[in-house]
């Protein structure tokens, strides 16, 4: 089986106004998205408690709430169904709240209220974030990625161009800021994960561009007098089903942890998902664009 | 490489992951209904002959007779020699009964001394005694000594904690294979005082993280802000104090605030007055402190290295209170540590109670003994008192009943230190209580105190709360006191862990807490595999569809770069968590790209007309330098990854990276170890089929 019986010829720098043109658009909307509604910091982030609580029957969500807020009139709590109708869990947020969270005892409190009137209520998970730890984590977390894109940067610019390392690293500035875009679309809490699932898409998406630049390198070597906007076509040409098939794969893995990994893979699955998309259509129709402005900027 | 180089190499290589990978797999397995059925049958056997050995007091030894007596006072039940306990005697010894009378007989061509071995079966009788019942908890595989009251099998001779662990050779060969779960474990458990013996953990087996066998993750900080407030509250009080009594003016002095970074204290010293602070009375007040005058006045600063000093001691304190607390909960194998330089780890897998830990870890537990003030009121406490509260509270509901401020002298006679044993009372009227036993000195204050105060009240006070102030009748002797207050029993088990403990120097604040129920664990973990099978399936389907021969090819790559995976993650001992699982099956849709890669290159030479053995060649020479360019960079981003993150994140980055590593040999070597046999290494081809 192929994908494409001869080596296809699609003119993609033709489109690549077009392209920049519609990402700019969804980076522009992300950007606008942070500031109207901006990140949903989980409790990763913010600090606070968070309780996954199962329930023998469908928990309902309106008695709860009103049993918490009058036993617990100053703690505010968030309520959530969490997973699917099957497994009756819901998610109880709790904010960090000095005056009452003394040593944890919040849980054991909420706890002692909805017992009376869910005797089999079971606790699955307890997750607590100080301030102090939230605050570490976000430094954590930019420096992270920092890291890893000047190391890219560094790496790439070694092995091929300086030129083509701003290529990757602009397509990958791109993916971040539109896979968060559709995160705050989707409401979903930004937590730790979904750090490391960002982290994953850079090193994947990095992985498709490079494999494309690979192509240039060796197409210049062997056609010196093509024009680098033909070489860049031609290559991506030549890596397109190459591209396709891994991008399938990896996307129908990641399918598979989003629709059977547990509702705990979610986010991450969910993030992976976005991210694949666009990292994959970053590597064509923003990476080699870039890297060709530069060269020819550099050449002037 | 030639390619029988290359096929040694890689049947090598196969060979020892697979055999590495089996403790991994078997941690997946579920335990089968035979072998359950069988531990069961097992832990069966032993409570049976468990019980009846209970019933023997005593082994006398006989010299003339050559025999050792079982004694006993109860009638109608047997003693076979299959008895399990009986065992390492029947080496030396035959069994023998004679109506109600059991004998060992020592056999003829035995060495062994009757009055050792005679002791030994006493030891175990004595041991067996102290049990109150046995039970099984079948579902657990899980077989319960509970202990009558305040006893623990001897620790120096264990002789019956050794036999109920002891197994065959073969089934422990077994567990080291990590092929079954016949090896047993023992925990004492505290709250309710028994011992659970159940089916050790394979050794070799892979570590579970927290998130998939469930258990608590703790990362907690103590608040050394207010123990440097106490510290310079104090050494204010004595300022002042001194101050006063040379009749120095000064206005109000400031101590430095609990959130505070600095720690001082200001002494506005009149205008008019001349103070010398280097006479040797202030300096041994003032012996950590740098001295300053300023237009506000002067201002002592705790030094920099004593504030190092108390930081690093008061965690390294608080880190062998913990340990101590810990190691009397119960758990299997905890795991406390120091993390940079104001953060303890504490690690519980398998917790089942996340509330008792959290209590047990957290309570200070500074015990303090004062009188009670008889002359002066609470409204206007004098310098030498302090107003405390006594709390009541409803044993069962925990709610407050009446708070009662209660008027103390500041004098502490007494202090936890002095405590050496605490444990846990049940009053004639059914409430628990938790008697306390002081040490030497301890119980020299303790009888001193109660002499000479007949007739006043006695506060004991817990965590500056008074919890009872009993009226004292009479010199109390012999170093032991009771507390006594509304607890349950497993309040009062907590406390009494908690005193026997030591006290933390400063409150804990929890930094992070991290608590998996297990079920949610075992449940994560089911979904996760099956996600993985599922995702292996579909890429190996697919692969095949795709590329025919040559995709069976990459499929056995793949399949050995999963059991490279599993063996690496059983070889370094990592710990294996769900964004870890996530990562294997990543590595799986990823893993193949390098395959693609070489395939498509393939391809392309085939279709430009190459003669079919060199396309091969140039196929592999082509992709392998852009296979390697573009793992290395995922490789930089797994490890940025690994220095950020924390546990579970940490596993994800860590299976990530050995994934790749094994994908690019799996991928490049093995995959072309089979086109060499198949196409390269023969005479004549025709077609390739990719």
């Amino acid at each position: 089986m192929q994908f494409f019986k001869k080596t296809p010829n699609f003119q993609f720098l033709k489109h690549k106004k077009g392209a920049i043109a519609i990402s700019c658009l969804f980076i522009l909307a992300s950007i606008v998205l942070f500031f109207a509604k901006g990140i949903n910091y989980g409790i990763d982030f913010r600090g606070g408690t968070l309780v996954q609580i199962q329930l023998q029957q469908d928990p309902p969500l309106a008695k709860i709430r009103a049993l918490l807020e009058s036993k617990l009139p100053k703690q505010h709590v968030e309520i959530t169904k969490f997973g699917g109708t099957d497994t009756h869990e819901l998610l109880l947020t709790l904010s960090q709240n000095p005056e009452i969270d003394q040593k944890n005892q919040i849980v054991d409190q909420v706890k002692s209220i909805l017992i009376t009137s869910f005797p089999k209520l079971v606790i699955r998970r307890i997750e607590t974030i100080g301030p102090k730890v939230g605050n570490e984590l976000k430094t954590k977390a930019f420096w992270a990625s920092i890291l890893s894109l000047i190391g890219i940067l560094i790496y790439v610019g070694f092995r091929f161009h300086i030129t083509y390392g701003i290529g990757a690293v602009a397509a990958l500035f791109h993916d971040v800021i539109i896979t968060l875009g559709f995160y705050m679309l989707a409401n979903m809490e930004f937590s730790l994960t979904t750090v490391a699932a960002l982290l994953t898409i850079i090193g994947y998406s990095l992985n498709d561009t490079i494999v494309v630049f690979d192509r240039v390198r060796e197409n210049i070597g062997r056609f010196p007098k093509l024009a680098l906007e033909g070489i860049v076509d031609r290559s991506v040409n030549e890596s397109l089903s190459r591209t396709l098939l891994t991008s399938f794969t990896t996307f129908l893995v990641v399918l598979i942890l989003f629709l059977f990994g547990g509702n705990i893979m979610h986010t991450f699955a969910y993030t992976m998902l976005i991210g694949l998309i666009v990292g994959t259509y970053s590597s064509v129709f923003i990476a080699s664009p870039i890297m060709i402005v530069m060269k020819n900027q550099r050449k002037k | 490489m030639k390619t029988s180089t290359k096929g040694y190499l890689i049947f090598i290589v196969t060979l020892i992951s697979i055999l590495g990978s089996l403790p991994t797999l078997f941690t997946f397995l579920p335990v089968s209904k035979t072998s359950f059925n069988s531990q069961i049958q097992n832990l069966q056997q032993r409570k049976n002959d468990f019980t009846v050995l209970q019933n023997f007091d005593l082994a006398l030894p006989d010299k003339n007779k050559n025999r050792i007596e079982l004694m006993t006072t109860k009638k109608n039940f047997s003693l076979k020699e299959s008895n399990i306990f009986l065992k390492p005697f029947l080496k030396d010894f035959t069994l023998k009964q004679d109506g109600d009378h059991f004998y060992l007989i020592l056999k003829a061509n035995s060495k062994a001394f009757l009055s050792k071995k005679a002791e030994a079966l006493t030891s175990l009788f004595t041991n067996s005694a102290k049990v109150k019942s046995v039970s099984l908890d079948k579902s657990k595989a899980a077989l319960i000594l509970t202990m009558k009251q305040d006893k623990r099998l001897a620790k120096s001779i264990e002789p019956l904690k050794s036999l109920l662990l002891s197994h065959s050779t073969w089934n422990s060969f077994l567990a080291t294979l990590g092929a079954t779960h016949l090896s047993l474990d023992a925990l004492y458990h505290e709250a309710t005082q028994s011992y659970v013996i159940s089916s050790k953990k394979p050794t070799y087996a892979v570590n579970l993280g927290l998130d998939l066998q469930g258990g608590m993750y703790l990362d907690i900080g103590v608040e050394t802000n207010k123990l440097f407030k106490k510290i310079l509250t104090e050494t204010a009080d004595n300022i002042e104090d001194k101050l006063l009594d040379e009749a120095i003016g000064f206005d109000h002095i400031i101590v430095s605030p609990v959130t505070s970074e600095t720690h001082q204290i200001i002494v506005p010293i009149d205008k008019d007055e001349a103070v010398d602070f280097n006479t040797p009375e202030y300096e041994s007040i003032l012996a950590r402190y740098d001295v300053n005058k300023t237009d506000k006045g002067y201002v002592f600063s705790l030094k920099q290295s004593e504030i190092d000093f108390i930081k690093k001691n008061t965690i390294d304190q608080a880190l062998d209170t913990i340990r101590n607390r810990i190691d009397q909960l119960g758990v299997k194998e905890p795991s406390i540590q120091k993390r940079g330089e104001d953060s303890i780890v504490i690690q519980l897998p398998g917790l089942q109670d996340p509330n008792q830990a959290r209590k047990v870890i957290g309570q200070v537990a500074v015990l303090q003994f004062m009188l009670l003030a008889d002359k002066g009121s609470v409204e206007k406490p004098t310098k030498d008192q302090l107003v405390l509260q006594l709390e009541t509270r409803d044993p069962i509901t925990k709610e407050l009943l009446s708070s009662r401020p209660t008027l103390l002298e500041k004098k502490v006679y007494l202090t936890g230190d002095m405590v050496s044993d605490a444990r846990v009372q049940f009053l004639p009227t059914g409430q628990a209580s938790v008697s306390l036993t002081f040490n030497d000195k301890g119980s020299e204050i303790f009888a001193d105190l109660t002499g000479k105060n007949v007739g006043r009240q006695l506060a004991i006070v817990l965590d500056n709360k008074v919890q009872s102030a009993p009226r004292l009748n009479e010199k109390i002797s012999g170093g032991r006191a009771q507390i006594t207050g509304n607890f349950s029993p497993e309040e009062a088990t907590d406390l009494a862990l908690v005193l026997r403990s030591g006290s933390l120097p400063a409150p804990i604040i929890i930094h992070e807490e991290r608590t998996i129920g297990a079920s949610l664990g075992a449940d994560s973990i089911k979904k996760a595999a099956y996600a993985l099978l599922f995702a292996f399936f579909t890429v190996m389907v697919f692969m095949f569809i795709y590329y025919n021969l040559a995709g069976i090819f990459s499929i056995i790559a793949l399949c050995l770069n999963c059991i490279l995976i599993l063996a690496a993650l059983a070889y370094f001992q990592a710990t294996l968590t769900l964004p870890g699982m996530a990562g294997i099956v990543l590595t799986i849709g990823m893993a193949v790209d390098a395959n693609v890669l070489i395939f498509e290159r393939i391809r392309e030479e085939i279709a430009i007309g190459t003669a079919l053995r060199s396309a091969i060649h140039i196929g592999y020479d082509k992709a392998t330098l852009t296979i390697i360019d573009s793992n290395v960079t995922t490789m930089l981003a797994a490890i940025i990854l690994f220095q950020f993150g924390t546990g579970p994140i940490k596993g994800f980055a860590v299976t990530l990276s050995i994934g790749i590593l094994a994908s690019m040999f799996t991928a490049i070597v093995v995959t072309k170890f089979f086109f060499e046999i198949f196409y390269v290494n023969r005479k004549n081809i025709t077609k390739i089929s990719i």
